[in-house]
């Protein structure tokens, strides 16, 4: 059988594990019962599989004979909501929800695994299987890195099931598709006094204003107007009183941009406008800054094997092109060491499900989606491998 | 000095009523025991007076002879602080004390009641005694002034004892002398959303910040630079988390002048560059003003007056100079009716470490400075009565 008719065969399979795992969504980083589950679905499958990054599972499935080794990742945390949905399968876990998709991205994969794992004599070297904890809040990837899980990796394949694009269609295309994320905080120690005499003291609400200003000039003076970029201050208190002098603001923002250069400028740049207004105002500023994700940014070569993999399967049709997003996504770190791709896999459609945003209280997905998703899973590994 | 003996003979009186009022400090717009006591202190000395702004007493000399009408205005009301001198007339009121010197005010006031009334025949016209509550609260001035207690009133005199001067000193100079206060609050309103699409949203705190600093140039570009104006916002509020960009920024401020005109201009310009600053990003302000304290500002003739008449008790050599201050008094409130003047009398100690700025725990007056007031306020309207008859 194909990749296409084995995916066909398998749907009632990964609808049942996508429910289950929708019925006991668990949140970052503790996903002890999913993984769990994984283990247990892997194990049966023959596949050989350990936990890693604490709640996270590998598998490894080999081919005939040696050769290279792709990862397909798939992450498998849920979100900490309040399910509103009334379906048979809703949350059991009071207060969390499956609503960003990843219970069908756990499935998806697992289905694959079946179909790989029945094809195993069609193709050389292996198939790395990474079930990811922790992507909502950006540790899983980290941590499967630092235990040198792509160490013995070429390329790696994941994906968004994404509730923006029509069920059947699939975005894979080459460059930035999803945004970095960076958070920065800022602490401005002037001088408080008296609001009568400023003189006296170095105003920390006008040291603060101005820096909200100065950064302003980053995006449209310093950064090329080819790059996107987003600074925000989300955040800027500082004072107690109308009449007291604030002696300290603090002020909080992110940072957004879909170019490595511009992501790796971004704390330097910010230090410098922060650290220097205050200093030009007499007061003094101390910056932390981390990146929450990279930018994820697919390598045009891998895009290309994603791009022929969905024409084979479900024709040219299925192929679009899709705008890239401001969201963030850890799959980043993996394209930081490795070259790969990340697909979009549509899953609207308003005739079977209300349509929701992610991370809305009602987010489901049409299921036929996950048809999809195992055979691109499956295909794009092995057309990998055979390459 | 005229009639020495006499303002001599009130001192013991005057320390004495001033401890008094010290061991039982009220607060603003709670002054019932002081004011029964004043009342009390007058009917001995059968003067009439009435009740006025609540808790404020409102006293009547009027002199053997026919002539003009002048007032002596003393603050009466204490703050809410704990006391933390270690003195036998130590603040029986815990939580409460006289922490500005309005029980000296007071006593000395009522020491002058009983000095011109020894003198009534000498007289040439009337004397008003402005006993008000609720300086430090602000309001008593202003209701004393609806209850009538400026009616007919020529000329104002009103005295602070500051510790600032050392006692045996006094400062009385010509115009602006201390600050109006004004707050202003604004509401910039955006509109929030995601901090990763900016693009959707109007962020206040953009907008806020662009204020913060546009603002910066009413006072380096807008005022004259002659002008003493202050500024200061002290509150800025936005904001809930890193990565949302919320619907609106809150920030409250105050604004210091010396003159209406100023204070009137800073008022207008400060709503102008909130509103249009916030319409230069399509948002919106809403800026609410509270009008507060004008500025207290002697009149020229009235303050010359009373600088003869202080040249002559502490001598010319003790009357110091003091810059203007940006603090506020509600005296201003009379002054901006009638001519009139405040002076700053030294309550201040020589020796080292003894000497607390007002509003302090330990603040304390030292009492030498009570018989320059009370010879201050006594020369005051008789001289001035004398002039004007």
């Amino acid at each position: 059988m194909s990749i296409k008719e084995l995916a066909k065969e398998y749907k009632a399979y990964a609808i049942k594990i996508r429910r289950e795992f929708h019925m006991h969504p668990e949140p970052s980083m503790k996903e002890i019962r999913t993984s769990d589950r994984i283990m247990e679905e892997l194990n049966a499958m023959g596949i050989e599989c350990r936990k890693a990054a604490g709640t996270g599972v590998v598998g490894i499935i080999n081919g005939k004979g040696p050769g290279k080794t792709i990862a397909l990742r798939a992450d498998i945390d849920a979100l900490d909501l309040e399910e509103t949905n009334e379906v048979e399968y809703k949350s059991q876990n009071p207060g969390f929800m499956h609503g960003c998709g990843h219970d069908a991205h756990a499935a998806g994969l697992l289905t694959a695994a079946k179909i790989i794992k029945e094809m195993a004599d069609t193709f050389d070297g292996k198939v790395k299987l990474l079930f990811q904890p922790g992507e909502e809040v950006a540790k899983g990837a980290k941590q499967l890195i630092e235990e040198g899980q792509l160490e013995d990796v070429d390329g790696i394949f994941g994906m968004h099931l994404w509730n923006d694009l029509p069920v059947g269609q699939v975005s894979v295309e080459a460059g930035p598709r999803m945004a970095s994320a960076g958070i920065f905080k800022v602490n401005i120690i002037g001088k408080g006094g008296h609001g009568s005499m400023p003189h006296q003291g170095v105003d920390a609400v006008v040291v603060g204003a101005a820096t909200v200003t100065n950064l302003q000039s980053l995006v449209a003076r310093e950064i090329s107007p080819l790059d996107p970029a987003v600074v925000t201050v989300g955040i800027f208190n500082s004072g107690t009183r109308f009449n007291v002098l604030a002696g300290e603001a603090y002020l909080e923002g992110t940072t957004r941009c879909f170019s490595m250069d511009v992501n790796d400028s971004f704390e330097s740049m910010i230090r410098r406008v922060v650290e220097k207004t205050a200093e030009s105002y007499r007061a003094k500023a101390l910056l932390e800054y981390s990146e929450l994700v990279l930018p994820t940014i697919n390598n045009a070569h891998m895009s290309a094997i994603g791009e022929k993999a969905v024409e084979k399967l479900f024709g040219q049709e299925s192929l679009v092109k899709y705008e890239k997003t401001t969201g963030g996504e850890d799959f980043s770190f993996y394209l930081k060491e490795v070259p790969g791709a990340f697909a979009f896999v549509g899953t609207k459609n308003e005739e079977k499900i209300p349509l929701y945003p992610h991370h809305h209280s009602k987010f489901d997905i049409d299921e036929d989606a996950l048809e999809v998703s195992a055979a691109l899973y499956a295909q794009y590994a092995i057309d990998y491998l055979n390459e | 000095m005229e009639y020495e003996e006499l303002l001599k003979e009130q001192l013991d009186y005057v320390v004495s009523m001033r401890r008094e009022f010290h061991m039982n400090p009220e607060l603003s717009w709670k002054e019932t025991r002081t004011s029964k006591r004043i009342k009390e202190e007058l009917d001995g000395m059968g003067i009439p007076w009435v009740a006025c702004a609540k808790t404020g007493v409102l006293a009547s000399i009027k002199g053997d002879k026919e002539g003009g009408l002048v007032a002596l205005r003393a603050d009466i009301d204490a703050l809410p602080i704990t006391e933390e001198n270690d003195v036998p007339y130590k603040s029986l009121n815990e939580g409460v004390m006289h922490a500005c010197g309005h029980d000296g005010h007071a006593a000395m006031l009522l020491g002058t009641a009983k000095a011109l009334k020894a003198v009534q025949k000498d007289i040439a016209g009337t004397v008003k005694l402005l006993f008000q509550p609720a300086e430090e609260k602000a309001g008593g001035a202003q209701l004393m002034i609806e209850d009538g207690a400026l009616d007919g009133v020529d000329a104002i005199l009103g005295i602070h004892l500051w510790n600032d001067i050392l006692a045996g000193k006094m400062n009385i100079q010509p115009g602006p002398r201390m600050a109006s206060g004004d707050a202003v609050y604004i509401d910039f309103v955006g509109k929030g959303g995601h901090g990763s699409l900016p693009n959707q949203t109007v962020d206040p705190i953009v907008v806020a910040s662009s204020f913060i600093m546009n603002s910066q140039t009413i006072l380096s570009r807008e005022k004259s630079p002659m002008d003493s104006v202050v500024f200061t916002i002290g509150d800025m509020k936005a904001g809930t988390r890193f990565n949302v960009i919320p619907d609106k920024a809150h920030m409250e401020g105050t604004y210091r002048c010396f003159s209406e005109e100023a204070r009137e201009k800073t008022g207008e310009a400060i709503k102008r560059q909130a509103e249009m600053t916030a319409k230069a990003y399509n948002a919106k302000a809403i800026v609410r003003i509270e009008e507060a304290m004008p500025a207290t500002i002697n009149d020229p003739s009235i303050a010359e007056l009373a600088r003869r008449v202080g040249e002559r008790i502490v001598g010319q050599e003790n009357l110091v100079f003091q810059e203007k201050t940006t603090g506020s008094e509600d005296m201003a409130y009379y002054l901006q009716k009638i001519p009139g003047a405040i002076a700053f009398v030294g309550s201040g100690c020589k020796e080292e470490g003894r000497t607390f700025p007002h509003h302090h725990p330990k603040f304390d007056i030292n009492e030498e400075g009570l018989a320059n007031g009370l010879a201050l306020y006594f020369g005051f309207a008789m001289e001035y009565l004398k002039q004007n008859s």
